[in-house]
């Protein structure tokens, strides 16, 4: 590619990126490949939109309609699920990436702050997603979700009325749900995406370790060929699980029924058996917001050193590093105990 | 605003550029005040019967404990009488499950004998009562809006 003048997304590289950080083996390419999966949930929801009805009663039928009658409605529902779901891993990695290399730390400490919003937004993304289904499986998660905010003192009961739209979950609650995953989460999301990636380019590029001169560069041709390759593998893959493994649609949600066991969607399986053992606003409320603030203060308590950025496993940042390993071994210990 | 303290009094002075900050201030307080009340208001919404009127007592047989959908409530039929508990398990609101003579909650494992006592948590509170009357043709009324202690029992 000699080209005078870059194409856009060439342009949104640096020409130069230092080979060592430029290499897959040190992003793994985690926050390409979210952003990516991104982009496809907006193109596969912007389809969906044009036949999802968001009302109680017809909700769950809308979504019976994509899923078995519409051409093609399987494989795009297929692929929105999925993306959704390799979303949660993808930037839960590429947090552990920054954390291990300490790429949080110094000037990088506000891009850090924006990467966890953007943590928060994919999961309240992905709990919307569900409930709009309104179908059995979900709708209990949907209950108990909402009913934990009404433990909240002082504005836990206006928070439930913002949330939900009436004294119980109903009408108002599917209409907000939706607006809030369409465009409500999407809008927050754009925005903290763009802001998150001018960020990079803004602390200097991506991260890359300060003693090695001179550094070695390769050209941003070399690193979009990779990219390209990673959408490709990753498209691929997208396509694969919607076909193998479509995702799941129970009938439509009554809370007058029973239910016969009832799970919460797989990223809130901690939540749901820590709820298990105590009091509501401790287990569901306190320890998730204590855990995401932990996750937050990172460059401002746990590790404020300015060396040691770039470098796998540097030794300031011991402390920070051990936390942030800890919650994520804590919460996969806590789903394996629910669900074995 | 600018501090003038060279004479005796302090003169404060509004620039522009605060006048300009504070009414945006004063704007966004308003217009997000404005928001909350848009957002907060309560649709009506009434899922569940107040109270309902069922079969003849007959129909449920002593030692019986029967599901009724429409009031989220447990009809049940024991040696002193009939009785009706709330299906609304304590905790965070899942419906209860009938177990081996005790229910079970789905969500998160709580367990409560037939007199809706707390056997095990997370639930904390009782499961409340609601009350069991006769109607006038015989048959039997449960009545959410009632709230009784489920030791009471309409005997028959
Ligand atoms: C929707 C979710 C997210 C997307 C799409 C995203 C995207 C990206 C991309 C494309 C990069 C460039 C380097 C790389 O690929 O690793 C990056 C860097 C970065 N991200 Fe994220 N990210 C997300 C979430 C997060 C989260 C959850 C955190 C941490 C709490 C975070 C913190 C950072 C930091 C500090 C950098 C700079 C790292 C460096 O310079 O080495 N991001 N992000
Ligand atoms: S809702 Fe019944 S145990 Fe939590």
């Amino acid at each position: 590619m000699k080209r005078k003048r870059p194409n856009f997304y060439l342009h949104l590289h640096s020409p130069k990126i230092p080979k060592r950080e430029g290499s897959f083996f040190y992003t793994f390419g985690l926050g390409g490949i979210s952003m990516f999966l991104l982009l496809w949930l907006g193109l596969t929801g912007l389809l969906e939109v044009f036949y999802y009805i968001p009302s109680a009663a017809d909700a769950n039928r809308s979504v019976q309609m994509i899923t078995f009658l519409i051409p093609y409605g399987k494989l795009i529902r297929g692929i929105h699920y999925w993306a959704g779901q390799l979303l949660v891993v993808t930037t839960t990695l590429h947090m552990l990436r920054v954390v291990l290399t300490g790429s949080y730390k110094a000037q990088r400490s506000l891009n850090w702050l924006l990467g966890a919003v953007l943590l928060v937004v994919v999961l309240l993304f992905n709990f919307t997603g569900y409930a709009l289904r309104w179908d059995e499986d979900i709708s209990w998660a949907l209950l108990v979700g909402t009913n934990l905010i009404k433990t909240i003192p002082l504005i836990g009961d206006s928070l439930y009325q913002i949330a939900v739209g009436s004294s119980s979950i109903g009408e108002q609650t599917i209409v907000r749900f939706y607006g809030w995953h369409i465009y409500g989460f999407a809008i927050i999301a754009g925005i903290f995406i763009v802001w998150h990636m001018f960020r990079v380019r803004r602390d200097g590029g991506i991260s890359s370790r300060q003693d090695d001169y001179p550094v070695e560069k390769i050209t941003r041709d070399e690193l979009v060929e990779i990219e390209i390759l990673a959408m490709f593998v990753v498209s691929i893959i997208l396509i694969a699980l919607a076909l193998l493994l479509p995702p799941s649609l129970s009938g439509p949600a009554d809370l007058n029924n029973i239910p016969e066991d009832a799970t919460a969607p797989w990223f809130f399986i901690w939540v749901q058996q820590l709820l298990g053992s105590g009091d509501p606003l401790v287990m569901g409320v306190l320890i998730p917001v204590f855990l995401l603030a932990l996750i937050m203060l990172v460059p401002f308590l746990l590790d404020r050193n300015q060396s040691g950025i770039g470098v796998w496993f540097n030794k300031e940042g011991r402390l920070a590093q051990i936390t942030i390993i800890l919650i994520i071994v804590s919460i996969l210990i806590l789903t394996l105990i629910k669900v074995l | 605003m600018k501090i003038d303290n060279t004479g005796k009094h302090k003169i404060y002075t509004l620039t522009r550029r605060a006048f300009l900050n504070l009414s945006l201030l004063i704007s966004a307080a308003a217009s997000s005040w404005g928001i909350i009340k848009f957002l907060s208001y309560k649709a009506p919404e009434e899922r569940l019967l107040s109270f309902i009127t069922l079969n003849q007592p007959q129909a449920y047989h002593l030692g019986s404990v029967t599901y009724i959908r429409e009031v989220k409530a447990w009809l049940i039929h024991d040696q002193e009488g009939f009785y009706a508990l709330s299906s609304t398990c304590t905790h965070l609101g899942c419906t209860i499950n009938l177990g081996e003579e005790r229910f079970d909650c789905p969500c998160h494992g709580s367990q409560f004998d037939l007199a809706g006592r707390v056997l095990k948590g997370p639930a904390a509170s009782p499961l409340p009562g609601y009350q069991v009357r006769l109607s006038d043709d015989g048959r039997i009324v449960i009545d959410r809006r009632v709230s009784v202690p489920p030791s009471q029992r309409l005997d028959i």
